[in-house]
């Protein structure tokens, strides 16, 4: 059980970061639970602070379909690419009572331009709450926590 | 003002059609960005060091810049405000290594030489040497030496630093209109809700240009378009100060006025043809806080600082550049002292309409990287500012670069081109 619970969860993590990369984003609202999920994107720099502002920040499935509709149709930003490198996933707390358990990993992104030089995005983890609904494990908050605080140019591809 | 000591003066001579044409060399040439370290930021403005409510206790201090000039703002022990440059007396090292802390006294780490939050020296290592061998010379005396201080003035809860003897009061250096709108944001104290730091490649007139170019709001965002969101029909104005250098931009909600809604329909703009909404609008949900109905302000004040009013999203820009081709905007966003729980809330959704992840606030940085890719060596070619006519004045429409010929003229003024 608790071996398949870790690969479970693993998955999830590896799989999420793939959706990104692979640029599948309408995709990317269903790794949340339906109800009340909740997306954020900090800088270490607030979040050490206590300081609650994000970069970006998702209360709702409609905000997280949001980005994706305002990033397809709207916004104005270079073409590029990220590639989500993750590790040291683990397991921090669990609430069995509550069925949720709190998730935390390392990602680095790297984001390469069309004038084919990759830099490194952001560094940081992600603090994540992580629950089943039905027979699917599900975000129901996911915290990307970046510890390189100046964003380089923007930022419109959720991490 | 002009110092013909510090730099030769760069090969630059400015197009005889005034603040309407600007030559891309001032983009990119480091010559004139070493110059404008001296005429602008060493000259008589005020630059933003911080807000008061960063420093509110005594003893705490911020780590900041005035252009390229490492600057910190200081309360010290008696609760009044003090900045200096954070470079060593002795061998010009940072002495404050952190963005912000709290202790009642700095000390730079190479020889610990020890200053007060005034910025005046205090106490020098092994000043009478060892076993009576080293030390300082006999004339040695610590008032000698300090961190060279900035003069500091506070408006509204706002805090600038001068290095000018000749910088008029800040209140005068506003003027009347300007600190009206300063003043109908920061009309009661506010507290930090966060930051948010934006490395942009462009040279940071680049920037300051953008925000003061009302023409750009609806073509280049197109978030509002896009969901059925207009403003472009709202009523505005651009109100610049009495020498043109300041400005703000602002719109109200108010009954969009037909003949313009029927221009904007004709001229078929890509920003009309959508018709997305949005899953959920409560991310635009908030209370209308001010009397005069205004819904959205841009405020620039010459050199450094916006402030910026947007629905409910409150926060004050910084622009800090870093050489002649890159700055940081570092956005700190504030909450009224007397937000309760759900306010705050609603603040920090509307967050998402600016900042680097900005839904109306991101495409800027990009526009001003395409303008330095294009500029950059450029020797001969200008730009063309005529939207709105020739002049420098308020204006009762947006759609205008009157903003921009005001800050160019005042440029031109400070810099003798
Ligand atoms: S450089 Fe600061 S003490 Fe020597
Ligand atoms: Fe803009």
């Amino acid at each position: 059980m608790e071996e398949s619970l870790t690969h479970a969860i693993r998955e999830l993590e590896y799989a999420y970061v793939q959706c990104i990369d692979d640029d599948r984003l309408e995709e990317w609202p269903s790794f949340f639970v339906q109800e009340n999920p909740r997306y954020e994107i900090i800088s270490r720099e607030n979040w050490e602070q206590n300081l609650p502002v994000a970069v970006m920040l998702c209360e709702s499935q409609g905000m997280l379909q949001d980005r994706v509709v305002a990033l397809r149709q709207a916004n104005i930003y270079a073409k590029h690419y990220y590639r989500h490198l993750i590790s040291n996933i683990r397991i921090v707390e669990s609430e069995p009572a509550q069925g949720l358990w709190r998730v935390q990993a390392n990602y680095v992104v790297f984001q390469s331009l069309l004038d084919g030089e990759a830099q490194i995005f952001q560094v940081g983890r992600y603090l994540d709450e992580v629950r089943y609904e039905g027979n699917a494990l599900k975000f129901q908050s996911k915290r990307a926590i970046f510890d390189n605080a100046r964003v380089k140019t923007l930022l419109v591809t959720p991490i | 003002m002009a110092t013909d000591h510090m730099v030769g003066a760069p090969p630059l001579v400015w197009p005889a059609a005034g603040p309407t044409r600007v030559p891309y060399q001032v983009f990119w040439d480091p010559a004139i960005h070493a110059l404008e370290q001296e005429r602008i930021y060493r000259g008589p403005t005020w630059c933003f060091l911080g807000l008061e409510a960063e420093v509110a206790e005594p003893k705490s201090w911020k780590a900041t810049y005035v252009g390229e000039i490492p600057v910190v703002l200081a309360r010290d022990a008696h609760g009044a405000l003090n900045a200096f440059v954070n470079r060593c007396a002795h061998r010009g090292a940072l002495v404050c290594r952190e963005p912000r802390g709290q202790s009642g006294h700095l000390t730079c780490v190479y020889h610990q030489w020890n200053y007060d939050l005034e910025g005046r020296l205090r106490g020098v290592p092994f000043q009478r040497g060892i076993g009576g061998k080293g030390g300082m010379p006999e004339d040695f005396r610590l008032q000698d030496h300090r961190l060279e201080p900035l003069r500091v003035a506070t408006f509204a809860g706002l805090v600038f630093g001068t290095f000018s003897e000749e910088t008029e009061p800040i209140e005068e250096y506003l003027g009347p209109a300007m600190a009206e709108f300063v003043a109908r944001v920061f009309n009661r104290p506010v507290r930090v809700l966060g930051y948010a730091r934006q490395f942009i490649r462009c040279n940071w007139k680049i920037y300051l240009e953008n925000v003061k170019d009302p023409y750009h709001a609806s073509l280049l965002h197109l978030f509002f378009n896009t969901f059925g969101l207009n403003r472009l029909s709202q009523v505005g104005e651009v109100v610049l100060d009495a020498r043109g250098r300041h400005h703000v931009s602002y719109s109200k909600r108010a009954q969009d006025d037909q003949s313009r809604l029927a221009e904007v329909a004709q001229a078929n703009l890509r920003t009309y043809q959508k018709g997305f909404r949005l899953a959920d609008p409560t991310l635009l949900e908030g209370p209308q806080e001010y009397a005069d109905g205004i819904t959205m302000q841009i405020q620039s004040i010459f050199p450094s600082l916006i402030v910026q009013q947007i629905a409910n999203a409150l926060a004050v820009r910084q622009i800090l550049p870093k050489g002649p081709e890159a700055m940081e905007l570092v956005w700190t966003y504030v909450a009224y002292a007397d937000d309760d729980a759900a306010m705050e809330r609603v603040r920090l959704r509307q967050a998402n309409l600016v900042g680097p992840a900005g839904y109306i606030s991101m495409e800027d940085a990009e526009a001003g990287e395409l303008v330095q890719r294009a500029v950059r060596g450029e020797l001969e070619a200008t730009s063309f500012i005529e939207m709105g006519g020739r002049g420098v004045a308020s204006s009762d429409h947006r759609v205008t670069e009157t903003s921009i010929r005001g800050f160019w003229q005042e440029y031109r003024r400070l810099m003798g081109f």
